[in-house]
């Protein structure tokens, strides 16, 4: 019964949330090994540099629908701001993002379900106090769905997300301090991904924290200790250090480690990983990860290893439209037997700068010693806005 | 009517036949005149320099022999052209005059231009030659396979058996830089679990062994030069040897089977990542097969 359970509810783990992080590694591709060439966190998510918008506007989307053939890129490039605006100032950087998303859970099956969720409705806003980012503070706010855990409870639809202030005297370091994402891994967009979800670095769970970002010869180095989401009540805050080592061997191969320990009172969690950003071809990159999650439970000293793998393709097929194939592994107990298997091709399209429309399928394979079940086939369609 | 038509047929086909006869003829004028002017050129460098080696070798060549070789260029580009064939000598030949005019100083005659349009047609020459390569696979394998259970009182009931190993073997693909085949045959070791979700079936077994031959064919597109998508037939053959029931017996434990499946696969020097899934007749689910080849 309990192995049926635990199947049930790794499924349920695994098919739950269609969310979206908001950065994209796989843009090795095109040469960029760094989210900070355009992201102000220089571990991606949040909002995007100048350089960032101007790149999505000319490289990564297509020009379809709003511009013209006989539009230079450079006139689109300018146009990136908010809004599709020239930007109107040296100092402010407003914009806003929207995510939707509507999918299918076992529809192969008779209990088949289908859902719409608006993931995110944000404002951001980014405020330079100078003109060559060297001290930004940044904010994100807006709407965020009440996780299917805590449904019918009031839990606050409105709330912060990011809110940092980032001192980078110049590109070698920099100091990020406030609430934001835990370094670790690849933040690969698809946080129902094992290697976000099953680790803790899902949508919700941002802490705050110091981050300390290094940028030598060809290392990247960020070191994050953290105090948990001061949002949270303190017995549950996960607080702890995480850090992560990469290198780069050319612009389009970085690999690097990761290692994350935390603690709350109930919970404590040690995190290892190794992970590599290819690019190949113009545009295609592949992603791999392979992790080791080590949980205890404080009261009973229950300890529970688990494991999971990821690789992902994200094949360029004309500007802005990519496929992508994610294939997924995750042992949520190294003394059982189980395992699960998950293969999600996909279609993500850039149709012009500020519009992502992705249709993905996700096939899960669930193994175990006490059971052949029947494989999982769920759907998801998105729709991202962001100006 | 008919009679009239008929007759515009023939007439029309006597044209057309006529036009690829003096069309052969023209192509064969053509080829003529330029081998005829080609070996004019040779012949002359050969009675002043006795071959081309020995001319590029001299340091400063008269101008009017740069002129020659630049006509050189232009046979071996024209005859490159017509051939769609590379011939090793010509290419060695060409570059080497390629280099060496650098140091010549002749306004009329463009060697870089000559140089581009030849080097952007041997491109695509060997671009679109199929080549016909080897390769070793190991590849991560697993499926729902579907067997029949018979009880003691002879009720028949499907029952599931999930099943993942890994498949090794070999292929070969025939291929050029826009399309291309691709056939292999690998042999899966493989663990199965066999059960049902039901509550009317009490049989379960795990880590049984399975034994399979798989041969995996498709034809692929490449929109870049290290990314293919593809799709093909399968061939399985699967081989298990699950306890029978007290009582009673399981079927269907051997089996053929085929089916379809698309990949999407990159390709890093030697390496070849291949993800593919796909669908087999009488199997419970989807194939998948994930792995590296390695090209020879």
């Amino acid at each position: 019964m309990m192995k049926h359970f635990r199947l049930l509810f790794v499924t349920i783990l695994v098919t739950f949330y269609f969310n979206h992080l908001w950065a994209y590694p796989n843009f090795v591709g095109y040469g960029y090994t760094s989210c900070m060439t355009c992201h102000y966190n220089p571990y991606g998510n949040g909002p995007l540099t100048d350089y960032g918008r101007a790149l999505s506007a000319t490289a990564i989307s297509n020009r379809w629908i709003i511009h013209s053939k006989d539009k230079p890129e450079e006139k689109i490039a300018e146009d990136s701001g908010f809004l599709y605006m020239k930007a109107f100032n040296s100092r402010v950087r407003p914009s806003v993002d929207y995510r939707g998303l509507r999918y299918g859970r076992d529809i192969n099956k008779d209990e088949a379900k289908y859902e719409t969720i608006h993931m995110q409705a944000d404002v951001n806003l980014v405020i330079k106090l100078d003109k060559t980012d060297k001290y930004i503070a940044s904010i994100s706010y807006g709407y965020a769905p009440t996780p299917r855990s805590q449904k019918g409870k009031d839990v606050g639809n409105y709330r912060s997300r990011e809110h940092y202030i980032g001192i980078r005297p110049n590109q070698n370091y920099g100091v990020y301090i406030g609430m934001m994402d835990k370094v670790f891994g690849i933040r690969v967009p698809d946080h129902i991904a094992f290697s976000r979800s099953v680790t803790g670095l899902a949508q919700n769970d941002q802490t705050h924290g110091v981050l300390l970002h290094l940028m030598k010869e060809k290392f990247e180095i960020g070191i994050h200790p953290f105090l948990g989401n001061l949002d949270q009540a303190s017995d549950l805050r996960q607080k702890g250090v995480s850090a992560k080592i990469e290198y780069d061997f050319s612009n389009k191969f970085k690999p690097g480690i990761s290692i994350l320990r935390s603690e709350s009172d109930h919970i404590k969690n040690d995190l290892a990983a190794i992970h590599t950003k290819i690019g190949f071809s113009k545009g295609s990159s592949v992603l791999f990860e392979l992790g080791k999650k080590s949980q205890e439970i404080v009261s009973t000293k229950l300890d529970t290893q688990s494991y999971y793998g990821l690789l992902q393709n994200h094949l360029l097929l004309n500007r802005g439209v990519f496929t992508l194939f994610t294939f997924e592994y995750f042992k949520p107990d190294t003394e059982k037997e189980n395992e699960t298997f998950r293969l999600g091709p996909g279609l993500q399209i850039f149709p012009f700068q500020g519009v992502e429309v992705r249709f993905d399928i996700y096939n899960t394979k669930n193994f175990s010693d006490s059971s052949a079940t029947k494989d999982n086939w769920d759907i998801g369609g998105q729709l991202h806005l962001w100006f | 009517m008919v009679l009239m038509v008929l007759m515009v047929l023939m007439v029309l086909m006597v044209l057309i036949r006529l036009k690829s006869i003096f069309l052969g003829l023209s192509l064969i004028l053509i080829s003529f005149s330029i081998c005829a002017s080609e070996k004019s050129v040779d012949k002359i460098i050969e009675s002043k320099f006795k071959n081309y080696g020995d001319l590029l070798k001299m340091e400063e060549i008269p101008e009017n022999t740069q002129v020659l070789l630049y006509k050189k260029l232009d046979f071996i580009l024209k005859r490159t052209k017509s051939t769609k064939t590379v011939i090793k000598r010509d290419e060695e030949l060409f570059m080497k005059i390629i280099n060496k005019s650098d140091d010549f100083d002749l306004d009329d005659y463009d060697f870089d231009e000559v140089s581009e349009e030849y080097n952007s047609l041997l491109t695509q020459i060997k671009n679109e030659q199929f080549k016909l390569n080897y390769y070793a696979t190991a590849r991560f394998i697993t499926w729902n396979y579907r067997l029949q259970l018979t009880d003691q009182s002879g009720v028949e009931e499907p029952l599931y058996s999930k099943e993942k190993g890994l498949c090794v073997g070999v292929g070969t693909t025939y291929e050029n830089a826009y399309w291309g085949m691709a056939t292999d045959f690998c042999y899966a070791y493989m663990t199965a679990t066999v059960g049902e979700d039901s509550t009317s079936i009490k049989y379960n077994q795990s880590s049984v062994p399975v034994d399979a031959l798989v041969s995996t064919s498709s034809v692929f597109w490449k929109p870049k030069e290290l990314v293919s998508f593809g799709v093909g037939p399968l061939l399985v053959y699967h081989r298990a040897e699950y306890a029978s029931p007290t009582g009673g017996s399981i079927q269907d434990t051997n089996n053929f089977s085929y089916g379809y499946h698309i990949l999407a696969s990159w390709r890093k020097s030697r390496f070849k990542l291949d993800i593919s899934i796909g669908d087999l007749k009488d199997y419970k689910s989807s194939i998948w097969q994930i792995g590296v080849n390695y090209t020879f």
